[in-house]
């Protein structure tokens, strides 16, 4: 059930009046049909990984419950032991057993030794990168001792299978949202209306601009080899469009929906398109993901303050791990390690803090140096999209390869570049509206606020337009399959 | 509570009005310059069945719905036979055709190794409501309405107008059923195709030819002429299995297969796109097919 679905369209209003009606009755029964509905949602995926989360939930409510009980410094350290072991050890099956079994051959074909070994076929269950790495910030908070545990058993499985961020994200810290699920929650009008206004940016943003960009991604990216260089180019735009806005847009509807039920979930992108470094484009790209590895695996290696050769390895651990925890692909630990590549020079430098406020702020427009810095930055991150997107490192090497010709001085040549044409059009509107709104949570969050009710409708009809008009073809939104 | 809702109501009627408009507005529209709309083409052949019989039938996706006209065939035949039509859809139409028009003598049926691979819904919201209870139960009520919903939605989209703007030929049905969608091949036109055989597929296959055999109904599976960058899709052992898959069933008696698919006469410029036949390559292969035909019904 995605929520660019009909099935989502009458799931929602259903739910939605029956928890705020419930909402007169007690916080348990309230935090119980959430959690029901919840999980009703997670098995229109597939039910059977229904039992996966809710022993996932079991274990770690369990854990932090003995945690609290706990005083002698080797049972907790067992019991956070056991706890990462169930969870990680459960998403290194699902998601790594097939790949490093396949390399572990690789390994010994390479060395003249053929060994047979069958491969399972498992199926990924959809959010097990999300959900793990949520209930595990529980733990660990909680044997921080950074937060108590909770002792009632159903908003800790409210919260770990709340359905607007249980497949996709943002990766919520129990000390953001936990706490929520033990307040009473009383509907907000204004809070509602926000939320819908997120919702609206976040489906026009996967609809219109992530769903068409992935049509003309996929064209460029399965025919690379006969395009010229300027098509190679066009479909690294497409694709880092088509992520963003996939993405990004998946993180707003989960944070409107949340609105809706009177929660505040993590803001998870910030505009990343316009930082000025790469360094600044990492505080601002899936925010509760690289948080969640500064916070849990930089930090507790010792960041950057333990010499500069831990520092380094510290840096390359973080991504290489942000990259593998994207798939069982060599090219995402490629992408990462680029990534990784990119930020030392400015960690090394003591740079990479130097934009820690929103490019132009109070200006119409960037200065040029910032409209430099921007171009670079992005410049990076295209090549970086090239691993993450292409099937196998050769053909991302024959991709920049494709580039680095003189063919990028001529039209694209690819199939359909007089129709994507209405698409970059698009695409340049959307840029448009997220430079406006830049310093706002999301880009229409107070577009046209302070203005009559006509024209900020007007816009929101224009959006609905777009969407029933330019509805690309539907896709999964991308983080499903991580 | 009550006042967001109110909003909310009021905010989505013009959304409403506006999707009203379009789904009587752009089929009427689009039709003079797109030619008639999936729903019209749906609609004639059930329309046309209901009123009369035929010695032969043409079915399958659309391939044949294209590339088979029954006017160059020497029997009474009509092209039954449409876009993304798998061997469900086959299967309620033939039953439809026994319910409600006469049983033909024969069958021509498209057999393509993707035909397999996937069951079409698109179209549930107009063959639904034509078949019996059997075909809506494969798919369940959630599914029927979603498929309703997406016809509606589909008609906000404005693109479609750009038909308009277009100076390619307007695609029209005949009235024996085939559908003409003029177009120019290209050498780089290319399509992926998944070569997966799904049990649910097989079954209706089976069951096609079991009633078929049953009111004696002679089968002509026909693969129709396939151009190689389609059959760069499939590898050498995909190609030889279809073959040994395709080959279990003509050991029945009143089962045949044309396989027109790597042995034909038909180059580049004859295909409208990466698979479908034009119209003047589409009644050389019928002149082809019915030749064929005749050849083997003379030996029986």
């Amino acid at each position: 059930m995605i929520f660019n679905s009909i099935d989502f369209a009458v799931f929602l209003p259903v739910v939605f009046l029956i928890y705020w009606s419930l909402a007169k009755r007690s916080l348990r029964v309230q935090n119980l049909f959430i959690a029901f509905a919840s999980y009703f949602f997670y098995s229109c995926w597939d039910w059977r990984f229904v039992f996966l989360i809710l022993f996932s939930t079991v274990i770690d409510y369990l854990v932090g419950r003995k945690l609290m009980l706990a005083t002698n410094a080797v049972t907790r350290k067992f019991l956070l032991g056991a706890s990462i072991s169930v969870n990680i050890g459960t998403l290194g099956f699902f998601k790594y057993y097939d790949f490093f079994l396949s390399n572990f051959v690789n390994a010994f074909h390479f060395f003249g030794q053929e060994i047979q070994i069958s491969s399972i076929e498992i199926i990924l269950p959809v959010g097990i990168s999300f959900y793990t790495f949520q209930t595990l910030s529980y733990t660990i908070d909680v044997y921080r001792r950074k937060i108590n545990p909770i002792q009632e058993f159903i908003p800790f499985a409210a919260f770990v299978s709340f359905f607007p961020q249980l497949v996709a994200g943002p990766i919520e810290r129990a000390q953001n949202l936990l706490p929520q699920f033990q307040n009473k929650r009383e509907f907000s009008y204004e809070m509602s209306v926000n939320g819908l206004r997120q919702i609206l940016w976040g489906l026009f943003k996967k609809i219109v601009i992530a769903d068409n960009c992935a049509v003309y991604a996929n064209e460029i990216f399965n025919t690379s080899e006969s395009l010229n260089g300027s098509a190679l180019i066009l479909g690294a735009v497409f694709f880092a469009f088509q992520i963003y806005c996939d993405f990004s847009g998946y993180s707003d509807i989960a944070i409107g929906l949340s609105r809706l039920f009177g929660f505040n979930l993590m803001k998870n992108f910030s505009f990343p398109y316009f930082s000025r470094d790469i360094a600044e484009f990492w505080r601002r790209w899936h925010i509760s993901l690289s948080t969640w590895f500064r916070d849990y695996v930089y930090f507790p290696l010792g960041g950057s303050r333990c010499g500069r050769i831990k520092s380094i390895r510290n840096v390359f651990i973080i991504f290489l791990l942000s990259g593998f925890w994207h798939g069982p692909n060599w090219t995402f630990v490629l992408w990462g390690a680029l990534n990784a590549i990119y930020f030392l020079p400015l960690m090394l430098a003591g740079k990479n803090r130097q934009n820690l406020d929103i490019v132009a702020k109070g200006f119409k427009f960037p200065s040029i140096k910032d409209t430099f810095s921007i171009g670079c930055t992005f410049g990076l991150t295209l090549l970086a999209w090239i691993f993450f997107r292409a099937d196998s490192i050769d053909h991302a090497v024959d991709y920049i390869g494709g580039i680095a010709s003189f063919s990028v001085f001529e039209l694209p040549d690819f199939v359909g570049f007089g129709k994507s044409i209405p698409v970059m059009f698009c695409v340049l509107f959307f840029v448009i509206v997220e430079w406006i709104g830049r310093e706002n949570e999301y880009a229409i969050e107070k577009l046209l606020l302070k203005r009559r009710r006509a024209p900020r409708h007007f816009f929101y009809y224009f959006l609905i337009f777009l969407m029933l008009t330019f509805g690309g073809d539907k896709q999964d939104f991308i983080y499903f399959q991580f | 509570m009550i006042l967001f809702f109110k909003k909310i109501l009021v905010f989505s009627l013009p959304v409403y009005a506006y999707l009203i408009l379009c789904s009587f507005l752009m089929p009427k529209i689009i039709a003079i310059w797109q030619g008639p709309s999936t729903a019209t083409q749906i609609k004639m052949p059930f329309d046309t069945l209901k009123k009369e019989g035929f010695e032969m039938v043409v079915l399958g996706n659309s391939r044949t719905y294209r590339g088979v006209n029954p006017d160059k065939l020497s029997f009474n035949a009509f092209n039954f036979s449409h876009d993304n039509d798998s061997f469900n859809q086959i299967f309620y139409k033939l039953e439809f055709i026994r319910e409600k028009s006469t049983t033909p003598k024969y069958l021509i049926i498209g057999m393509d190794l993707f035909q397999f691979s996937f069951i079409a819904h698109k179209r549930n919201y107009a063959y639904a409501p034509r078949f019996s209870a059997g075909y809506s139960q494969d798919f369940g009520f959630p599914e029927l309405v979603r498929s309703l919903a997406g016809h509606y939605l589909d008609q906000a989209d404005l693109r479609k107008l750009s038909a308009c703007f277009s100076d390619r030929e307007t695609p029209f049905q005949r009235g024996n059923g085939q559908y003409i969608n003029p177009g120019t091949s290209r050498k780089t036109d290319s399509v992926s195709r998944d070569s997966r055989r799904l049990d649910f597929q097989v079954q209706y296959l089976d069951r096609l030819v079991d009633v078929c055999k049953s009111e004696d109904i002679t089968i002509f599976f026909v693969t129709m002429p396939t151009r190689q960058r389609e059959l760069d899709s499939y590898t050498e052992d995909q190609l030889d299995d279809f073959n040994k898959f395709v080959g279990r069933y003509l050991m029945r008696e009143g089962v045949f297969w044309f396989n027109y698919g790597t042995e034909h006469p038909f180059s580049l410029s004859d295909f409208t796109d990466i698979t479908h036949l034009n119209e003047k390559a589409a009644d050389r292969f019928s002149e082809m097919l019915d030749a064929d035909i005749r050849q083997v019904l003379e030996a029986r």
